[in-house]
């Protein structure tokens, strides 16, 4: 193929049985599913959830539609194959969720002592930080937890939510509440009183 | 107060979700992605897949023809079954003449 094909004539290629041409798309979306999938999954798990992804949209190629761009149709694959390691990730849990730790109801309370942006990031560099949100998303299952995600930290709509993860958008806003509640219920837990407002 | 702990939970789990960077892919994760699905076109999985519709369509078939089969055959169930009724009132009746 000459130059820069665009997409659809690319998925045309490799429909026609030049699989080798799946490579363009490879490359050229690598980056994009990669940034989403490190959003909801361990590091050490984002080549494998990506390796995934680019397996089920070659499987699924014939039934993409051209009505959305065919960056939107694989970053919908993408999300929905966090959703899946995550539904994998449950099943295979064993031990309990642990509790904050000591130095993690310190940190929390260090935390709402911060004003600016520059405090907050500064925070979030530290390895507490890290295990309380692990904490806290590990508290939910593995929809409500893609949900909060899209919703409550990448601060997504509520539509955009939905079309990611196939689920209607009622039933985004009843997870995201149940969710939210949730989280309230933890930091009170801990200590510390006060919502988590809706986005 | 309150506002100030919402914001603050909110800004600091925000932030920590943000600090998470998609690591740099390798050559070798590519050629493991297109090793796996140049194979996929080697597997006989897909070739079943193709047929899935010609078997539902022979699975459709094949049950209209029972269904036909079974409503021919059944539609002399009720005359059966009046039959046999019909048969054990005149036993009984016959056998309580009997014993009279």
């Amino acid at each position: 193929m000459a130059g820069n094909p665009d997409d659809m004539t690319i998925i045309a290629e490799v429909l026609n049985g030049d699989t080798d041409a799946f490579e363009l798309l490879l490359t050229r979306y690598e980056r994009t599913v990669t940034c989403v999938i490190a959003a909801h999954v361990p590091g050490e798990h984002v080549a494998e959830v990506s390796h995934e992804t680019f397996v089920r949209a070659y499987k699924s190629l014939a039934k993409y539609m051209p009505v959305k761009p065919f960056k939107n149709w694989l970053t919908t694959i993408a999300a929905r194959s966090c959703h899946d390691f995550w539904r994998e990730q449950y099943r295979r849990r064993e031990a309990p969720i642990s509790d904050l730790s000591e130095d993690g109801q310190r940190f929390i309370e260090t935390a709402l002592l911060a004003r600016s942006q520059e405090a907050f990031e500064k925070l979030a560099r530290q390895r507490e930080a890290s295990e309380l949100l692990t904490l806290v998303l590990d508290s939910l299952n593995p929809m409500d937890r893609m949900v909060i995600t899209m919703t409550y930290l990448e601060e997504r709509t509520i539509g955009e939510t939905a079309q990611l993860l196939g689920i209607s958008v009622p039933n985004v806003k009843i997870r995201a509440y149940r969710a939210r509640q949730k989280l309230k219920g933890f930091l009170k837990r801990h200590g510390i009183h006060g919502g988590l407002h809706a986005t | 107060m309150q506002r100030n702990t919402e914001e603050s939970i909110h800004s600091l789990l925000k932030a920590t979700h943000a600090q998470r960077h998609a690591p740099g892919l390798t050559d070798s994760w590519r050629r493991l992605v297109m090793a796996e699905i140049s194979d996929l076109d080697h597997d006989p999985a897909p070739n079943w897949e193709q047929l899935a519709p010609r078997f539902a369509l022979a699975g459709a078939t094949l049950s209209m023809i029972a269904l036909i089969v079974g409503t021919w055959s059944l539609s002399s169930l009720p005359d059966l079954l009046y039959e046999a009724y019909a048969n054990q009132i005149l036993d009984v009746t016959f056998g309580t003449l009997r014993i009279l």
